[in-house]
């Protein structure tokens, strides 16, 4: 993460790279699972912060799995064995940000846990987010398409060349958005006094 | 550091927030849910890419648009813009009109139009119709194959430049006849544009993924389905001018007036302002829409044999929905589309009520293209492939 430090890694397998992961693209696309679930497990863990940081860590989980399922479906597609992580960041992007346009379509009640609403929840907490409701809302107030800029920027840790491969954007749109979101954010703090 | 002369520094509260999204794990069984769920659908999807061809013909004419030739098939312009008070997604039902039944076509008369069969030995669909040409794409080999259908004979193959994946969501190829150029679909997420004079190719546009096109005479618009995004470019200068987020899945594009149109996968038509090229609004019209064609006040609005409806511009409304049909255009005034039977039907654009029908024959897939004096019927049905020249003078 830019600013950050390192996540730690819990992965089963390591990343696939070269001839390894071609061969492993070439059997799974043949239907073979096994060779799937190898190719992509490396990527599971940085494709659910990224969905976290999107979508919110409720959602997370469904828009990473929906991404791994349409990938296998999508991976004849795939000629560069090299590109499957951006590949795969794509695609999820994609997910997110249309969660993110339906959320902003039909905006649910604001989730206020200081009041209560999340007292009936039936899924476990995530201790670690806890006291980010701020932030959040703040992430939330910007349009899908500035958010995404500012995760693949600063959570994922690619240079603007990048994101702006990742969301099939101009470099120069892919900065425009960025310069956009951190006003707006900026902005949102300075209002809410923090 | 002065932060307020940082310009790229994200507010500390969100960076301690992605610090701590940084550490988060998956879910133990995030993997296995979806190995599960690849496994309880992975036997139906080999039978499919068993039979590749027959699954990318009906991917694709799922996407075919009318699109492509509607601009010159429009009513006059002047449309009246929907009212200043419009919401931007009204609360009206898709449902809210209903459907009506298929007719008896037994009881209807042929259509009075000339018909010939063609022998167009190329196993890909139509795309276009122009400059002397039908124009077919073949998206496995990167190539163009332009026809000529006075002839019968294959007066090019056109190589669409470097090599690279035509990627499932632009597997309809989408082709543009204009005047001075044919622009086309291409792999590696461009579009290029076809001297029809000569057959040179040259690079339009990248970073593209063209599910649709069309023109209003100085603007190219394409639909990137991949990207969920309207991307307009100035057809003089290959310059990009817009780039425009779209609701989910966007297929299909007609302009009218000034304003684009674009209907989505997932049910919502757009109206794009060609001023401010941005959304002036969106409405919902029920899921599975891949056809459009604007003429006037009326969008007509069809998915891969649903109801045909037409959606009524002044009312923000679907005010008619008629039988189910594929692909449909309008041609000299009237309606045409596919229905499941294996008919080319003519209908009534006010009423939506079939008034003739032509028999195509049983099909997979069916496409329909218009222009060089009348309608091209694209029919397969493996292995065969069919073509049908219907002479209406369009």
């Amino acid at each position: 993460m830019r600013s950050g430090g390192a996540a730690p890694r819990t992965d089963r397998f390591e990343p696939s790279t070269g001839a390894s992961a071609r061969t492993l693209i070439d059997r799974a696309s043949r239907g073979d699972v096994d060779a799937y679930e190898r190719l992509v497990h490396p990527h599971v863990a940085s494709l659910y912060r990224l969905a976290a940081a999107m979508v919110g860590p409720d959602e997370a989980r469904d828009v990473t799995q929906e991404t791994l399922v349409s990938a296998w479906r999508e991976l004849r597609g795939l000629k560069r064995a090299d590109r499957l992580e951006p590949w795969l960041r794509s695609i999820l992007m994609n997910r997110a940000r249309n969660v993110l346009r339906t959320r902003r379509r039909h905006p649910a009640v604001t989730f206020e846990p200081e009041a209560g609403h999340g007292d009936r929840l039936h899924h476990e907490p995530i201790p670690a987010l806890h006291g980010h409701w701020a932030v959040e809302e703040a992430l939330a107030g910007l349009p899908p398409e500035h958010r995404s800029v500012v995760v693949l920027h600063y959570l994922a840790d690619l240079p603007m060349r990048q994101v702006a491969e990742t969301l099939g954007l101009r470099e120069g749109t892919a900065r425009s958005r960025l310069h956009a979101a951190l006003q707006s954010l900026r902005r949102h703090f300075e209002e809410a006094g923090a | 550091m002065n932060r307020d002369l940082d310009t790229t520094r994200l507010p500390e509260p969100v960076e301690r927030y992605f610090r701590e999204v940084a550490t988060m794990q998956p879910p133990a069984e995030l993997m296995d849910d979806v190995l599960e769920r690849i496994e309880a659908t992975s036997a139906p999807r080999r039978t499919i890419l068993s039979f590749a061809p027959i699954a990318a013909a009906v991917l694709s004419v799922a996407v075919i648009g009318a699109g492509v030739w509607a601009l010159s098939q429009a009513g006059p312009v002047g449309v009246p813009g929907p009212g200043a008070d419009e919401s931007p997604i009204p609360a009206q039902s898709p449902t809210a009109v209903p459907a009506a039944a298929s007719p008896d076509v037994d009881a209807l008369p042929r259509a009075e139009f000339p018909m010939r069969d063609l022998e167009v030995a190329v196993q890909y669909p139509l795309r276009a119709a122009g400059h002397g040409s039908l124009w077919i794409s073949n998206w496995d080999l990167n190539t163009i194959v332009r026809w000529d259908p006075g002839t019968g004979v294959e007066q090019a193959r056109i190589d669409l430049g470097r090599r690279g994946v035509m990627q499932r969501d632009q597997r309809d190829a989408a082709i543009l006849v204009t005047d001075e150029a044919v622009y086309a679909a291409a792999p590696d997420d461009r579009i290029v544009a076809i001297d029809p004079a000569t057959n040179d190719v040259t690079e339009f546009a990248s970073g593209v993924r063209a599910a649709d096109l069309a023109t209003d005479g100085s603007t190219l618009w394409v639909v990137d389905l991949h990207y969920d995004e309207v991307v307009r470019f100035d057809l003089a200068t290959g310059d990009e001018i817009a780039r425009i987020l779209m609701p989910d899945s966007p297929s299909k594009i007609d302009l009218s007036a000034g304003d684009a149109w674009v209907v989505s996968q997932v049910g919502i038509l757009v109206r794009i302002d060609g001023e401010l090229n941005d959304i002036a609004a969106e409405y919902e019209i029920g899921a599975g829409k891949t056809y459009l064609d604007v003429a006037g006040d009326a969008i007509f609005i069809s998915g891969m044999f649903q109801p045909l409806e037409h959606f009524s511009i002044r009312d923000s409304a679907v005010v008619r929905r008629g039988a189910n049909l594929g692909e449909v255009q309008l041609v000299s005034g009237r309606l045409v589309g596919l229905d499941r039977q294996g008919h080319l039907a003519f209908l009534d654009p006010q009423t939506l009520e079939w008034t003739s029908v032509i028999g195509v024959g049983e099909f997979h897939v069916g496409t329909i293209v218009v222009g060089a004096g009348g309608i091209w019927v694209d029919v397969y049905h493996d292995p065969d492939r069919t073509t049908l020249f219907v002479e209406t003078g369009a």
